[in-house]
């Protein structure tokens, strides 16, 4: 069971993504902040990471490269509303491997996972 | 009505409201700040991030109009936010009413039912404000496309066919970078030209270009590209991508499926050059196109149907505030919050009122047993568990009140968007200020409070605040202030509505009482001016004409203070002419339990708010003056009117006797009750056996003694003689029964530590009730 962890302080979107991965076989272990990302990645060390990229106090460019620290060979897509494109970019730079855009599409979302994990 | 479906199950939508309810919440509260405070940066954020959260949620779930709608807020917020914008009257008009379209689109989502509400003035007019302030709409990208995806047809809108022209053709190249290739070549690897078609509606491409140039350079060498990496990295990008490539052979596998595995990629294409393709003179078009052939063409669709994204316009500030992304959590504990039902919390509620009251029993039983028993060690024993339950108990009650209790916030926040509103429309200028909106209170007593409140703010800004022409005339500033604040005092929450405008004129209020029929005119002319001004709370008392449709559907003052009765709290005025007026509403901080003086009367034993009890007093009859037909006693140097409560509630010289208790005319020595450990404090004779219950007022033997209970609610003062005075305890109140309603004069009823029933006084209705019976003796 390939383990992801899904982060975004939205607990709707948290939700539906979750139970989309769930729904398709996977395990999902939720944070709802970067602070709780990284302990919950520590703690669950997943298979790849959805990391939305727009969270307050610790957003997910700070988060992600955190969590590189904590793993460099973490998997991380972000996730992302419309018009972030140089974050996105830079979150590039610093690891991420994909992104994935909101509202998102499951088929999208899932195709993204399995890239991801490889 | 038409029908609504949401891509979500029942359960999505509960989890859906709660968070969208938080949202709007937010916004209705801050928006309206933006005017005065729109350089305030978390504020700003704040009310940014909840239209994103909510059209990322609303986008979720297919409704399509909310985040159409807050797409738009958004978009103005993020201008707002980068300075671009600064919001006036108009633009903060514009959002304001956004905010309230908002609230039928999520009422939609409850009721699964299309509103009639049209919101697209609404996002027009934010769209104009958007570009009006230099920046450029971008439309949302469309609904995704339904669970079978759309496939964009196999290499469906790819740009210009790759195979065409020659490789220089399609890709020029500078005569030193054609030497580079050559000489790449020549070392024995392989140089080719990838080119790579975008979705070309993508609202993607610069990212999609900088992954493909990122994921290339790890699987060969890039040694030219177009877009170069700094045009893609500044987003000035199209749906084509081409580079020039360096690798060993095995390479062009891995070369093409890195490419074609990015998203929103519909066409890819591989090319070797050639030494031959390179010769200065560009091989006949022929050659070129056999070249182009014998490449590795892959006109794939992408494996994955890209994104039904929408029209056109890239948004034009993509680039997010600085300060967004520095700001790291420094707190290294994650606060957790619990979303509880608030139901829940009212069921929490009874099973502490039923331990109280059983903790009261215990303790009295343990009380009895020792009595009867005398010293025993099963009597310590319990006594022993009784005091621990005790304290349990009362730990318990404690934290379930913290967490019954919220902040005042949650009401006051409605409040300036409703007096911008109300003075908008009636012409007046009004600075609205609110102070201590952090002070907690129950739950219970929060539903009920935003109704007398906003009867206060309407009349003070109907009635109290005159016209900017008046006030100017008057030497006042053209805008009146009208300030909400609420505080703690002891035991209670007191909330005060103020304003600066004309006051009350208590000659005026009596005359209009005298033409209304309300009072006589020789009752007017015996008043004095604080009873005077509390003449607005008589029942059918409205100075003006005709009660605009602002100010209320006719509901009058005495109405207002009957609800605020109603939750055992009491209002009073304090005002100036031509200076200004304020009412102060004083509240228990809960209703749920409280302490409480018990009497006897009439054989049975009732309770009277300590909250409203000054002292208890005992003396003699011959102490009682009269003073004008109503009694009174000299209280240190005060005269303290005298009421007789059983009179007062109409009580019969004696009710029905509870069950179990002989049918005795004057109350035993009722010693021990419910007298827990809080009692006598400022409490003389528990269970005297002398009572007063069979003599009337005024006729009594000289030496009679008197029990009193001496109240006060506001600056009003009363004694009230019962038959006996019995101790103090802590009660739950209990609701009168539905079947009984509203009864003037009773707050409730509890059950006492013996099983009793005792009724609770309303000790500000009485009083009110007796004012009213002298006034109009």
């Amino acid at each position: 069971m390939a383990k992801i962890l899904v982060v975004d302080d939205a607990a709707f979107m948290r939700m539906r993504c979750s139970k989309l991965l769930t729904d398709n076989g996977y395990d999902v272990v939720e944070a709802e902040n970067g602070l709780d990302a990284i302990a919950k990645y520590k703690e669950t060390k997943p298979d790849a990471v959805l990391l939305d990229i727009t969270m307050p106090e610790m957003d997910g460019l700070t988060a992600l490269k955190e969590i590189r620290k904590v793993d460099p060979e973490a998997k991380v897509a972000m996730v992302t509303a419309m018009g972030q494109q140089s974050m996105i970019m830079d979150a590039i730079k610093s690891g991420a491997k994909d992104f994935v855009v909101k509202p998102f599409q499951p088929d999208r979302v899932l195709a993204a996972v399995k890239k991801l994990i490889g | 009505m038409a029908q609504m479906q949401f891509d979500a199950t029942e359960d999505d939508i509960k989890v859906w409201l709660a968070e969208a309810d938080e949202q709007i919440e937010l916004l209705q509260n801050d928006v309206i700040r933006l005017e005065k405070d729109y350089s305030d940066e978390s504020l700003v954020q704040g009310i940014f991030r909840a239209a994103h959260t909510l059209k990322g949620s609303s986008a979720m779930i297919g409704h399509t109009r909310m985040a159409e709608l807050t797409h738009a807020m958004e978009s103005v917020f993020g201008m707002v936010r980068e300075g671009k914008l600064t919001p006036t009257t108009e633009i903060v008009d514009s959002l304001l009413a956004g905010v309230d379209g908002l609230n039928a689109l999520r009422e939609e989502v409850v009721t699964k039912e299309q509103s009639d509400v049209d919101l697209s003035p609404s996002v027009a007019a934010l769209r104009d404000i958007v570009e009006q302030g230099g920046g450029t709409f971008a439309r949302m990208p469309g609904q995704p496309p339904a669970a079978g995806g759309q496939e964009p047809g196999a290499g469906g809108q790819a740009g210009p066919a790759p195979t065409t022209g020659s490789l220089l053709e399609r890709f020029p190249l500078e005569p030193d970078e054609i030497e580079a290739v050559k000489a790449t070549l020549e070392s024995g690897a392989m140089v080719w030209l990838l080119e790579v078609d975008f979705q070309p509606d993508s609202l993607w491409l610069a990212v999609r270009s900088f992954q493909s140039l990122n994921d290339l350079s790890n699987v060969g060498e890039l040694l030219k590209t177009k877009p170069t990496s700094e045009e893609v990295e500044a987003e000035k990008v199209g749906p084509k991508l081409q580079a020039v490539i360096a690798g060993a052979a095995e390479a062009a596998e891995a070369i093409t499926k890195t490419a074609v595995v990015i998203e929103d990629v519909v066409n890819t294409s591989l090319t070797p050059y050639t030494l031959e393709s390179l010769s200065p003179s560009p091989a006949a078009a022929g050659e070129g196109r056999g070249e182009g052939a014998q490449g590795e063409d892959h006109p794939h669709p992408s494996p994955l149907p890209p994104a039904g994204e929408g029209t056109e316009l890239i948004p034009s500030q993509t680039k997010p505030p600085a300060e967004a992304g520095q700001r790291v959590a420094t707190a290294s504990r994650v606060v957790q919050n619990v979303r509880v039902d608030v139901e829940r919390l009212d069921n929490l509620m009874n099973p502490v009122g039923e331990l109280v009251i059983d903790r009261n029993r215990l303790q009295q039983l343990a009380l009895q047993l020792e009595t009867e028993l005398g010293a025993h060690d099963a009597v310590d024993a319990l006594n022993e568990t009784s005091q621990h339950v005790g304290r349990i108990t009362d730990e318990l009650q404690e934290e379930v009140m913290r967490i019954r209790m919220q902040p005042i916030e949650s009401v006051f926040n409605k409040f300036p968007r409703l007096v911008r509103d109300l003075a908008g429309k009636l012409g007046k200028k009004v600075d609205f200020i609110i102070e201590g909106k952090e002070t907690e209170l129950d739950r219970s007593v929060i539903e009920k409070i935003d109704d007398p409140i906003i009867h206060l703010l309407r009349n003070a800004i109907d009635h109290g605040l005159e016209m900017p022409e008046e006030r100017r005339a008057a030497g006042k500033p053209e805008s009146g202030t009208i300030k909400l604040s609420a505080w703690h005092e002891e035991n209670h929450i007191v909330i005060a509505v103020q304003d600066d405008g004309r006051g009350m004129d208590p000659a005026k209020l009596k005359a209009s009482a005298v033409s209304k029929k309300i009072i006589t005119q020789e009752v007017a002319d015996r008043m004095d001016d604080r009873a005077a001004v509390e003449l607005i709370f008589a029942a059918g008392f409205s100075t003006a004409a005709k009660t605009t449709d602002v100010s209320g559907r006719g509901v009058g003052m005495d109405i207002v203070r009957a609800n605020i009765e109603k939750l055992s709290g009491f209002v009073t005025i304090e005002t100036a002419v031509g200076r200004g007026t304020r009412f102060l509403v004083k509240l228990p901080l809960t209703l749920a339990i409280i302490r409480a003086l018990l009497v006897a009367l009439a054989g049975r034993k009732f309770a009277i708010p300590m909250a409203t009890v000054m002292e208890t007093l005992r003396f003699d009859a011959q102490d009682v003056r009269t003073i004008k037909t109503h009694e009174a006693i000299q209280l240190r140097g005060r005269i303290l009117p005298l009421v007789s409560l059983r009179d007062l509630l109409r009580l019969p010289a004696l009710l029905y006797p509870a069950p179990g208790e002989p049918a005795s005319a004057s109350p035993e020595d009722e010693d021990g009750d419910a007298a827990s450990n809080g009692a006598s404090q400022g409490m003389r004779d528990v269970g005297d056996a002398e009572g007063d219950s069979m003599m009337e007022m005024g006729n009594r033997p000289r030496r009679q003694k008197m029990f009193v209970v001496a109240v006060r609610v506001g600056d009003r003062q009363m004694g009230l003689q019962v038959d006996a005075l019995v101790g103090e305890t802590e009660i739950v109140i209990k609701p009168l029964s539905r079947f009984l309603g509203d009864v003037r004069g009773i707050a409730g009823v509890t059950i006492l530590g013996d099983g009793q029933v005792a009724i609770i006084c309303d000790i500000p209705s009485l009083i009110n009730r007796v004012v009213q019976e002298q006034l109009l003796a």
